[in-house]
């Protein structure tokens, strides 16, 4: 613990620190007048000036509910219940609204994390930014062009334009530039991102935290940033605080808490990140390698347009022209950023999606460029989707769930299909207990489980993985790739895996695509594809990742 | 470099949208007198000759037999639709088969007075439904949000006449504020219009209550609150005004319900406008009239459905793409 | 000002659910877990609608008074305690009528709520599941159909089909057919581009299998809401024609023709039409109340 030595009852003779928090407790009523329950419990945290601490935990740690606190923005029924917030010297854990509004935007400014519905979409981008000038009592005759200056200043193209835009107009990066330009409006002490960078691409996400450092030292802003990302903590912080169930597991010097973690849960969290064990499954994979086969899918030149969307839209090149080989028994792993034809390719070779041109094969059939309703492939193809809570019917129980492809394929009786249903659950290591549960009132991870299981039970030899794992913690994405891997020895299976992930395409693939805006502009053996990247591109994907192995020592799990 | 070009194109596309648009809701005008007439004057088998051949007529026989002529019963249906379109659009809408009067004569007499009532109960309907959806929003009492929010489904439940009947005997038997028989003017226009109003409101109300509830969520809100806006400036000048925005599509339906209600309410008050002149019509099978008065209040509908959905890019900026498919996104809620 | 927002509470809706979701049983489904949840609104409401089953089951059993003949002696008498709700011009006893009355209107409503929902909800699930020309005609004669307010397409039904209470529950019926049309359409059209239907079919599931086990299932929750509100609106719309006279004959009674009868008397007797109108209001209420609740919490 290093900062606590700024306590706020101190009589400042320099400048207090930009955030002290001491002791909090933070809880939410259930009830209208009921007593608050506690999330968080005896949080202490200081924020020097020119300082970033970064807040990690994964959902449900009361991270998010700590910045809240912090930022004045808990919701009507969160009480501060335990300990004091100051905020550049002031005790804003005991102030009401109308006390806050002062200190709004010249004490604080928050980054919110997602830019995409924190603008008021019906407002113009500079009337939203002038808004955050207004409390300042900026002169009005020189606000249209202080705004500007602002845009320009957080890399704002052809600022002056921008500033007449809808926030519809503008990208995720663009908007959260503009956000983070509203919460330095002002000129506050403190910055609070809240996962400033989770909606965003990985390139992108690499430019906005730069930004943010760069006016972290321009400014001496004090930033606290809250992060799921261990890797991303220990790129941009000063300091790391792990939150894990409300309460603080660990608290110290980046370099002290990721390379020598005291606590076993940051030792856990540290194991799980992909980025940060690249060789975690190095012996499988090269296992595999050694008994790679004959092709199991072909692409072979296929492309697809997406027709125009409505007035004034574009027809979309999802796809041009792209071919790849699965072999059997391997790990194909296909990257790219968000509209990079990925998952396009995916659903192409799960038979979902019509294709224009070119040729898709899996084991040895070719696919009708224009899919049936009822898929053909099933016995031979599945898809695994991303959110596995979408995938299922909200309906149905899990043993519904497990049934439908037996009896929609007529196998087996009753008897042996409960005992097919039973024999699954066992592989994909959920308790038969589940069997009566809806598929709402599983965990995120059980559920993506379950819609394994169900895809599993037709046999298939060829899995396409849509992101399966985006959607989790790092800790239980980390369970279910284990999970895949395990049921790829035994059932010898080949998976196409969609992600935007690099750390994990290092961590299972063999081979790897990389697509840009629908060409493939990298492919080939993963280890050489990272080793030695031709196009830019693929370097500028790489750079965004954030590395935690280069400076953390390896961690054995 | 696309600048210009995006923008001419865009205004070519939104003319050619502004066409699309009218052409669907004459399609629809068209429909509507399509339908009424073969549900009217065919399905019912020669409901116009029975009516005026039918000795319980007031109709003079002379009268009934320029009328039998008028409208050329011994053609096929097909037939007598096109000579009605003929004359529709020509701008004669026939003659009452009770009175013999023409319909135009008949619709013009009581249009003005319901007009007025119409567009009272309209500005009231208005007031009311954002008066209950702010205070069920914004209230600062819980249990007065509570209130302000299930009054909807009261006004839902309770038919017109009710209202009107209790509004009747409190304010003009019992208290004597307004006359029930005498026409005062605007005063007599004010307990009708409340009537009608009250029965008209709840599905805006609800409407409105949603949105609001749902765009006080939005993560904006925060934002605005963060960078120091005030709290009313927040509910007024951003949640209202996002959250108000489904609310619009609704403006037609009620209108064309304020029409409806009318039948009632007029009858409820002894009033004698187009409510009345419905009333009357159906009462006396007088299908002229009746095809006329449908045929009104469905262009009125569909022509404040064409003005909201051509303003509606003003309200929302981001709708210049959306209605590119032309569909009309009315909130679910609004589904009576 | 901070007074505007210092609670902000969600919805009434809304703020009842965590309640709801801690206190419920896993299996919140349950008949149980239902009974346990209701409000002491919810228990008026049921006492309402066990009454209104009641009358149209054994009406003998709540009234002995003749609802058809009254006692001449004792005209437009106001509620007492032997006549609660009083007597009408005819000295017939009001709380008879309207208990005997009962069975037209709410079997009136059922008749216009089963066409409704049966015509409605099939050409929206055809509308929007086989989509194209077969969509594009249905929705055209949806939105013509709404054009029309209600009320008044409903006139326009029961002139052409002849006034009577079975022809006015029809027309109500027919009138109501495009709001069921549209809402099926659109659920049918939400739920089929939903990912878990997608992966039925990717499964290898049949369109048959997928319409029946996944589509139509999910879009019927929303769809039996309606029908327990237009239930409520078709009450409202029937005896708004009775009022007006295009639907039941007297003297048989039926609760909007008491409201017409009552008319003549508005000035020195108001019990007369504001009773049957509150009987209205108060069953409408109950219903829609009570199907509110099942509603909510079928949905926790």
């Amino acid at each position: 613990m290093t900062a606590t030595a700024t306590h706020p009852a101190v009589p400042a003779t320099a400048p207090a620190a930009p955030l002290v928090v001491q002791d909090l407790g933070v809880g939410y009523r259930r009830r209208r007048g009921t007593r608050p329950a506690d999330v968080v419990h005896g949080v202490s945290f200081t924020v020097e000036a020119g300082q970033t601490v970064a807040l990690v935990g994964q959902s449900g740690s009361g991270k998010s509910t700590v910045a809240r606190a912090v930022a004045g923005l808990l919701p009507g029924n969160g009480a501060v219940t335990a300990g004091s917030v100051h905020v550049a010297g002031h005790p804003v854990s005991s102030f009401t609204r109308r006390q806050w509004r002062p200190l709004r935007g010249s004490a604080l400014g928050f980054v919110p994390q997602d830019p995409l519905s924190s603008l008021d979409p019906l407002q113009r981008v500079g009337t939203q930014l002038a808004a955050a000038l207004a409390p300042t009592g900026f002169p009005r005759d020189r606000v249209a062009e202080r705004v500007v200056e602002l845009l320009d200043h957080v890399g704002i193209p052809d600022a002056a334009h921008k500033a007449r835009a809808y926030p519809h107009e503008l990208s995720g990066g663009q908007l959260q530039r503009v956000l983070i330009a509203i919460a330095i409006a002002a000129g506050p002490a403190l910055l609070v991102a809240d996962e400033p960078t989770s909606a965003l691409d990985v390139t992108v996400q690499k430019r906005i935290l730069d930004l943010v450092d760069g006016l972290r030292a321009e400014l001496g802003l004090g930033v606290l940033f809250i992060t799921h990302d261990l890797a991303l903590a220990q790129e941009r912080s000063d300091e790391v605080v792990v939150l894990r169930d409300g309460v603080v597991r660990e608290h110290g010097p980046v370099r002290q808490v990721l390379v020598a973690p005291r606590d076993p849960y940051t030792v856990t969290l540290l194991g799980d990140a992909p980025s940060s064990a690249p060789d975690r499954y190095r012996d499988r994979v090269t296992v595999r390698a050694a008994a790679v086969g004959e092709p199991v899918v072909e692409v072979a030149g296929v492309s697809k347009v997406f027709a125009a969307r409505g007035r004034g839209g574009a027809a979309v090149q999802a796809l041009d022209d792209v071919s790849l080989r699965l072999s059997r028994g391997s790990v194909h792993a296909l990257v790219g950023e968000s509209g990079s034809g990925k998952t396009t390719l995916g659903r192409v070779v799960a038979g979902l999606t019509a294709f224009d041109a070119g040729e898709v094969a899996v084991a040895g059939r070719r696919l009708p460029a224009e899919p049936p309703y009822a898929n053909p492939f099933a016995r031979r193809l599945q898809m695994v989707y991303q959110n596995p809570l979408s995938a299922l019917d909200p309906r149905y129980s899990v043993r519904r769930v497990l049934e439908e492809p037996l009896r929609v394929h007529r196998i087996g009786e009753p008897a042996q299909r409960r005992e097919r249903v039973a024999r699954i659950l066992d592989q994909v290591a959920l308790p038969s207990d589940v069997l009566v549960r809806g598929v709402r009132e599983l965990s995120g991870g059980q559920r993506q489980r379950v819609a394994l299981a169900r895809t599993l039970l037709l046999e298939p030899q060829v899995l396409v993985l849509d992101e399966p794992t985006s959607a989790l913690d790092v800790t239980v994405q980390a369970q279910i790739v284990d999970l895949l891997l395990s049921l790829q020895e035994e059932q010898g299976l080949s998976y196409l895996f969609v992600t935007h992930d690099l750390g994990l395409v290092r961590q299972v693939a063999d081979t790897v695509t990389v697509l840009q805006r629908g060409r493939v502009v990298e492919q080939g053996p993963v280890d050489d594809v990272f080793a030695d990247p031709r196009e830019a591109y693929m370097r500028e994907l790489l750079d965004a990742v954030p590395r935690l192995v280069e400076r953390a020592a390896p961690v054995g799990v | 470099m696309p600048e210009r070009t995006a923008s001419s194109d865009r205004t070519a596309s939104e003319r050619a949208y502004v066409v699309r648009r009218v052409g669907q809701a004459l399609l629809v005008i068209a429909l509507v007198y399509t339908i009424v007439f073969f549900t009217l004057f065919v399905l019912p088998g020669d409901p116009v000759e029975n009516k005026l051949t039918s000795p319980q007529n007031p109709l003079p026989p002379s009268a009934a037999e320029a009328l039998l002529r008028y409208y050329q019963l011994d053609l096929s249906p097909f037939a007598q639709f096109a000579v009605g379109l003929g004359r529709l659009v020509r701008g004669d809408l026939g003659f009452s088969l009770v009175s013999g009067k023409p319909v135009v004569d008949l619709l013009a007499q009581g249009l003005s007075d319901t007009v007025v009532l119409a567009a009272l109960a309209f500005v009231l309907t208005v007031g009311l439904s954002l008066a209950i959806a702010l205070t069920a929003v914004f209230a600062p009492w819980g249990s007065l949000r509570s209130l302000a929010a299930s009054v909807p489904v009261l006004s839902i439940s309770a038919p017109s006449f009710l209202v009107g009947f209790l509004l009747l005997t409190v304010f003009s038997f019992q208290l004597g504020w307004v006359s029930s028989i005498r026409d005062q003017g605007l005063a007599s226009y004010v307990l009708p219009a409340v009537t009608l109003a009250i029965a008209v409101n709840g599905p805006l109300s609800q409407v409105l209550v949603q949105g609001l509830t749902k765009a006080r969520r939005e993560p904006f809100v925060d934002v605005l609150r963060a960078k120091g806006v005030g709290e009313r400036r927040i509910a007024l000048g951003h949640v209202l005004r996002n959250g108000a925005v489904p609310a619009v599509t609704m403006l037609g339906l009620i209108v064309g319900e304020l029409f409806a209600g009318a039948v009632v309410v007029e009858t409820v008050f002894s009033r004698t406008g187009l409510g009345f002149v419905t009333f009357e019509s159906v009462r006396d099978q007088d299908t002229p009239v009746i095809l006329a008065v449908v045929l009104l209040v469905s262009t009125l509908y569909v022509l404040v459905n064409l003005v909201t959905d051509l303003l509606y890019p003003r309200l929302d900026p981001r709708i210049v793409r959306r209605t590119a498919t032309g569909r009309r996104r009315t909130p679910k809620a609004a589904v009576a | 000002m901070s007074t505007l927002t210092t609670s902000p509470g969600p919805s009434p809706a809304a703020a009842r659910r965590p309640a709801e979701r801690w206190s419920a049983p896993p299996e919140a489904g349950s008949f149980r877990a239902l009974v346990a949840r209701l409000g002491p609104l919810d228990h008026v409401a049921l006492a309402v609608v066990a009454f209104l089953v009641l009358a149209v089951v054994a009406p003998g059993l709540l009234t002995s008074h003749d609802p058809l003949h009254g006692d001449g002696t004792l005209v437009l008498q106001a509620p007492s305690a032997a006549h609660w709700f009083g007597t009408d011009y005819l000295g017939r006893d009001l709380f008879s009528r309207i208990v005997h009355g009962t069975v037209r209107t709410l079997l009136g409503s059922a008749v216009a709520v089963v066409i409704g929902l049966g015509v409605g909800t099939l050409l929206g699930l055809v509308a929007g599941y086989l989509g194209g020309v077969v969509d594009a005609v249905i929705s055209r004669l949806v939105d013509v159909l709404l054009s029309i307010p209600g009320l008044l397409l409903s006139m326009v039904v029961v002139v052409a089909l002849g006034f009577g209470a079975l022809n006015a529950a029809v027309a109500v019926g027919i009138a109501s057919i495009a709001a069921f049309t549209r809402l099926m359409r659109s659920e049918v059209l939400t739920v089929k581009d939903l990912p878990f239907v997608e992966a039925s079919h990717h499964l290898g599931g049949s369109r048959a299998h997928v319409l029946l086990r996944h589509i139509l299932p999910n879009s019927w929750t929303a769809v039996l809401s309606l029908t327990a509100l237009q239930f409520g609106l078709s009450i409202i719309w029937i005896s708004s024609l009775s009022f007006l006279g295009y639907g039941a004959p007297p003297p048989l009674p039926e609760w909007g023709l008491l409201v017409a009868e009552g008319r003549e008397y508005v000035v020195s007797s108001p019990w007369l039409t504001i009773v049957p109108g509150a009987v209205i209001a108060a069953s409408v209420l109950a219903i829609s109340r009570l199907s509110r609740t099942i509603k909510e919490g079928s949905a926790a």
